[in-house]
């Protein structure tokens, strides 16, 4: 299944690359880079802002700290990618930083059929590059991911780091690309109530999706 | 856009509201090792030619000497022979043609008796040599004396050995409708008296002989008649501790040992003289048997592996449950950690973990042929049938 991902990418990139082009030359904010006087937004404290992403949730692999923190074990048995969508809230401290939180909804499938759920639920602080019109946010997030696989759930910490590049097209509305990093550790402890300690791994996933951002 | 002070404080509501919420979730807790799991799941459809959307009713193991054939009934009607311990011996799944005179394939119900499988097609009772060749032709009407089963429609048939005369006898049971319950028939076609109120019967579940006399299951009730290939006069036996309608199956463990019944959030299990209420007990009760909550358990059957007898149970929508049938108040979950069959094995990655399971057969004498152990049959509603066999000290799960 795996040998045709490369063609894949190739392809997504040339549509995203294109795509950004042409809403660059149609684009309302691009009309006022040709005016004599350039607007270039800028964030104030309180200024806000929501994100909505859609797109492929890649498994990565799996740590078994039992073997060792970095010893990762890739036999996570699950197809190649599932999907995955989020919806973020962002209030911004000053012009570079803001704070928020995002609610991310995944899945993925077994070779099995069976189908592994995982939403973290993340604060996140978040560090905008701005380059007008482009925008270029890098988050780190923490919080609780909800984890389920048949019919079982697991309730856990999670940890994100992601990156994302947008194009302002208009004063509200921006749309660009995200790429999360989620670390989703399972642990479990002696007990007669849960399964074994060696039981414990630590989940990687990859997001890539299109996001689009309304500011306020 | 707002106005400076406004946005401040929507900032901080929304951050205190969104710190609550993790607060108030992180006390979550749960148990299952859900990557671990996937780490370790294997693929488990072997593509054996059997569907695995397949819905089985019935399931029988017929056992000739040193070779045996299984027989699972549905949606259509399948058999396999069973395979040795070579790799080049793995066996297909062929589909039956039903009888030419059934004007659809679904079989409803099927027995084993004296060599041949009796199905149910329709309504109707048919019977074809169980060593016989898949193709259509073979099947033969069981029409009863005057033609009163053909008259009846049926939906279950059940073959119960008469320890007396030494020899199976059939008893079918009709199709309840929205007034009348489950009626059942002996051979002859004369109907069995003495299973209370028709409306209130429900449906006919099981017929077995234990300890010298025939028991009959309904939905609600547990019936019992004389050791006789005709069927008269049966009277009620109470199962201490039952109060609702609920049993769905019944299995005699043993040389007789022990007749257990399949009810909701519980398996009751009676030894001799089954008229003398101490003569009961049944599995725990933490779970009241009216509480939507309860597992209906649907199937039993019973698997040894090494000199441990487990009794394996199949519920409505629970998945399977199992423990040591000696000590089974104790009966969990399988793959739930606390029970013997295959802690490590692959259960809880297959689609049977949580779903229904509706009929069981074990083939117990697969040692006998080469095999790592006994074979374990189970089929679930909609998503086909699997096969569970030792392996390397775990018991593994794959679907036909």
């Amino acid at each position: 299944m795996q040998h045709y991902l490369p063609n894949r990418k190739t392809r997504l990139a040339s549509f995203i690359f294109v795509s950004l082009l042409l809403a660059l030359v149609a684009s309302p904010l691009s009309s006022q880079i040709t005016d004599e006087e350039i607007v270039v937004p800028q964030y104030d404290l309180g200024d806000q802002f929501f994100t909505i992403s859609l797109g492929p949730m890649f498994p990565l692999f799996f740590q078994n700290p039992n073997d060792g923190f970095f010893n990762a074990n890739t036999e996570m048995n699950l197809r190649a990618s599932g999907g995955t969508g989020s919806l973020a809230w962002h209030g911004f401290l000053n012009n570079e930083w803001s704070l928020g939180g995002r609610v991310t909804g995944s899945f993925m499938n077994s070779v099995n059929e069976r189908t592994l759920y995982v939403v973290p639920i993340t604060f996140e602080a978040n560090y905008l590059i701005s380059a007008f019109p482009f925008e270029f946010p890098l988050s780190v997030g923490t919080g609780i991911s909800f984890t389920g696989l048949s019919g079982n759930t697991y309730v856990g910490p999670v940890l994100s780091l992601g990156g994302g590049a947008y194009w302002r097209y208009t004063e509200d509305w921006a749309f660009g690309m995200n790429t999360n990093w989620f670390w989703v550790p399972q642990f479990y402890t002696n007990s007669d109530r849960t399964p074994p300690p060696s039981d414990s791994r630590f989940g990687n996933f990859l997001e890539l999706s299109f996001g689009a951002r309304y500011s306020f | 856009m707002m106005n400076t002070a406004t946005k401040r404080n929507t900032l901080y509501r929304l951050t205190a509201v969104a710190a609550a919420l993790l607060v108030a979730l992180s006390a979550c807790t749960h148990e299952v090792g859900l990557f671990a799991s996937l780490e370790q799941e294997i693929p488990v459809d072997e593509d054996r030619g059997f569907p695995t959307n397949g819905s089985i009713h019935a399931l029988v193991f017929h056992e000739d000497g040193s070779t045996g054939r299984y027989f699972a009934g549905g949606s259509s009607l399948w058999v396999r022979t069973a395979e040795d311990a070579s790799e080049a011996n793995l066996q297909n799944w062929s589909r039956i043609s039903p009888p030419t005179s059934a004007s659809r394939q679904t079989l409803d119900s099927m027995a084993l008796v004296d060599g041949e499988i009796y199905a149910v097609y329709d309504g109707n009772v048919y019977a074809r040599p169980a060593d016989g060749e898949t193709a259509a032709g073979g099947w033969t009407r069981i029409d009863g004396d005057g033609d009163a089963l053909v008259a009846a429609d049926v939906l279950r048939v059940f073959a119960v050995e008469v320890d007396g005369v030494g020899e199976t006898f059939v008893v079918s049971a009709t199709r309840p409708d929205e007034t009348v319950g489950s009626r059942l028939l002996n051979s002859d076609g004369t109907e069995v008296d003495g299973l209370g109120a028709a409306d209130n019967r429900g449906t006919i579940y099981a017929v077995e002989n234990f300890d010298g006399n025939i028991y009959v299951l309904t939905t609600a009730q547990l019936f019992r008649g004389g050791d006789t290939n005709l069927l008269t006069g049966m009277t009620a036996v109470t199962v201490p501790g039952s109060t609702s309608s609920t049993f769905r199956d019944m299995q005699v463990r043993g040389n007789d040992d022990e007749l257990w019944i399949a009810g909701k959030g519980r398996l009751y299990v009676g030894s001799g003289d089954l008229t003398v209420s101490t003569n009961w007990t049944r599995t725990d009760e933490t779970t009241p048997e009216d509480s939507s909550t309860a597992v209906q358990f649907t199937s039993i059957g019973f698997l040894t592996i090494g000199s441990t007898e487990y009794v394996l149970a199949g519920t409505m929508s629970n998945g399977l449950f199992e423990g040591e049938a000696d000590e089974f108040q104790s009966i969990t979950p399988e793959g739930s950690g606390r029970v013997l069959i295959g802690r490590s094995g692959n259960y809880l990655t297959t689609q049977i973990a949580g779903r229904a399971v509706a009929r069981i057969v074990v083939d117990q004498n697969g040692s006998a042929r080469g095999l790592a152990g006994p074979l374990v049959f189970l089929g679930a509603p909609g998503r086909g049938l699997w096969r569970g066999q030792p392996e390397n000290g775990d018991f593994i799960w794959r679907r036909e």
